[in-house]
């Protein structure tokens, strides 16, 4: 697979992105995603056609919108107590140079660590997590790039998960 | 005395029986949770004799297509002979025991034990020997060899199950009032054909024991409790908190055998059937349905929706809730593991063929992620509540789990059914029920 080098406003986004998850600043999170934006973990690894085979997640901003309402609103029983989480984020590398519109497709390896309250264990969840990214002109926003495409290839995919509620 | 036939014979102290009801428990004790001798009975007075779910036929579509599966503990092989039978092997190498077939879904044209060698065929016919002057005492022969089956295999509507006891009821008269649910599933599919596992499965396990899973399929005491975050995002009309509210309108049925059912189409046949009405491939659907099953059959079908209008429990271990079929799997006494597979649409029903399936599919599919799998809205929140029961059961102070909401208000049917509030726990009297003529059997 191809790599060039990564402008640091492409690093700055994947790495605040995992920052604004392990604080747990959803709504920021949200802030993110372009309009269209969507959240994708694939239920199966290599090839997959969310038409026609099931994921883990496949939420657009309007179901992750009303997925971080849950996971915040303090009536979820599957975050009771809420996950602490750390991401660490590595191999960073451009997939896909910008095409006509400016779109460009990033990966990176990220290990998620989960943990929830006292003596729960260490859920560890490693991935390729890549990016569709879309530039953004206008001012004021807080990244040059926005979000259309966030998928999480979990490598244990075909594993019996626990509750992975927090998954994002 | 043999430790499960031990366990067997104190199960009666394991459960009590109202005087008037005296074969259906409504308390059950904590060992049935907990003790590894109880698990191990349970393995074979219920696995090792009742009908257990193995697969769909659309699993295994051509001839040495295969999935690999459990009963109970059995490890076993859904296959399609070269001649096209469905056929169930047992996943065990006649020669030195290895498991022939470790994947859980392909397509071959033997399965070869990667220990000696030795290679079936799709039916379980041993090819040949591996090395065969080695074998050449007149008395061995390959045909010796072929691989075990489980005593009796049955289908009812494409959905594979077997039974390791050569005697017993038939599957239909296992299944008995929850055949007629399994048609309203089919039934509701374009083509009248279903697709699982093409589509995959969603997995989960929780540190608990199997039944927990098998009573919570058809509990709708717990959604407005353990769900309540979803349902207030998802329902801004309360139309699902309705459902599940004390004053529902909506029914459990005690099917009998085991099997039980929440019936949710008193408050969700108005809104299918609009919802039908409002989009193009709604429309779509019920007029393929008009042609297919007459206006009368189609409405009823669309006003379920298949597994959207209920749940349904067929004892001990599967499940049809919304669009998939659920196998829950017990690994240990408190260690279970859950398969979900979508049920999907194969074909359109049209000669002119379309896009109608794969529309609805897709519909069914996200419809699934939004609540199932162990990031979806809802399962983890159960998972959460299972983990709890398995974590309470730990205090031995406290013996009996108690089943009795509702026990005095339900209604007895011509068909041997039992009818109760959606938030009783009549479902799981269904169940114990069996579970105790099985165990103490």
């Amino acid at each position: 697979m191809g790599r060039s080098p990564l402008d640091p406003s492409v690093v700055d986004l994947v790495h605040h992105e995992a920052a604004l998850l392990d604080a747990r600043r959803l709504e920021e999170w949200l802030g993110l995603f372009a309009p269209d934006g969507l959240l994708w973990v694939p239920g199966r690894s290599g090839e997959a056609d969310p038409a026609c085979h099931v994921s883990i997640i496949y939420d657009h901003l309007p179901q992750l919108r009303a997925r971080v309402t849950r996971l915040l609103s303090g009536k979820e029983t599957a975050q009771d107590p809420p996950s602490r989480t750390l991401r660490a984020v590595t191999n960073l590398g451009l997939v896909e140079e910008p095409d006509g519109d400016g779109e460009l497709l990033v990966e990176s390896v990220q290990v998620l660590h989960e943990t929830r309250g006292v003596g729960a264990p260490l859920l560890v969840l490693p991935a390729r997590v890549t990016y569709r990214l879309r530039p953004v002109g206008e001012a004021g926003a807080p990244f040059d790039w926005a979000i259309v495409c966030k998928r999480i290839d979990l490598l244990e995919v075909e594993r019996h998960f626990d509750n992975l509620a927090f998954l994002l | 005395m043999h430790g499960s036939n031990q366990a067997a014979a104190d199960v009666g102290s394991l459960v009590l029986c109202p005087e008037a009801d005296p074969d259906t428990p409504h308390r059950v004790h904590r060992r049935i949770y907990t003790d590894p001798a109880l698990f191990a009975a349970e393995m074979d007075a219920i696995f090792g004799r009742t009908w257990v779910y193995v697969g769909h036929e659309s699993e295994i579509p051509e001839p040495g297509s295969f999935t690999s599966t459990l009963i109970g503990r059995t490890p076993v092989i859904l296959t399609r002979t070269d001649a096209g039978q469905v056929a169930v092997l047992l996943n065990r190498c006649t020669h030195r025991a290895a498991t022939v077939c470790q994947e859980r879904r392909g397509q071959n044209r033997f399965f070869r034990c990667p220990y000696h060698g030795w290679s079936f065929r799709p039916d379980g016919t041993l090819v040949g020997f591996t090395y065969a002057d080695g074998y050449d005492d007149p008395d061995i022969s390959a045909d010796d060899f072929t691989l075990g089956r489980p005593a009796r295999v049955a289908s009812y509507q494409g959905f594979v199950f077997a039974s390791l006891a050569p005697h017993g009821p038939s599957l239909v008269e296992h299944l008995g009032n929850a055949a007629a649910y399994l048609d309203l599933l089919v039934d509701l599919s374009p083509s009248g054909r279903l697709v699982l596992g093409a589509p995959g499965e969603s997995r989960y396990s929780y540190p608990g024991n199997w039944k927990i899973q098998s009573e919570n399929g058809v509990d709708g005491y717990h959604a407005n409790f353990v769900h309540l975050a979803f349902l207030e995002g998802a329902a801004p009309d309360n139309k699902a908190l309705r459902m599940f509210a004390g004053s529902s309108p909506c029914r459990s049925v005690d099917l009998g055998n085991g099997h039980a059912l929440l019936d949710q189409r008193p408050v969700m046949a108005d809104p299918f059937e609009r919802r039908a009405a409002a989009t193009p491939q709604g429309r779509a659907h019920r007029a393929v349905l008009e042609d297919r099953l007459g206006p009368d059959r189609a409405r009823d079908v669309i006003r379920t929706s298949g597994g959207l209008g209920f749940n349904l429990l067929v004892y001990p271990n599967l499940l049809f809730i919304q669009y998939h079929a659920r196998v829950v799997q017990p690994v240990a006494v408190d260690r279970t593991e859950v398969v979900l597979f979508p049920i999907l649409f194969d074909g359109d029903g049209t000669p002119e063929g379309g896009d109608l399936a794969r529309t609805l599919n897709a519909e069914r599919l996200r419809g699934h992620e939004g609540f199932y799998g162990p990031a979806g809205g809802g399962v983890p929140g159960d998972l959460e509540m299972f983990r709890r029961v398995q974590e309470g059961l730990a205090v031995e102070q406290v013996e009996w789990l108690t089943f009795e909401r509702g026990r005095a208000r339900e209604t007895r049917e011509p068909d041997g059914s039992r009818v109760g509030h959606m938030t009783d726990e009549g479902p799981q009297r269904s169940f114990y029920r069996r579970w105790l003529a099985e165990m103490a059997g």
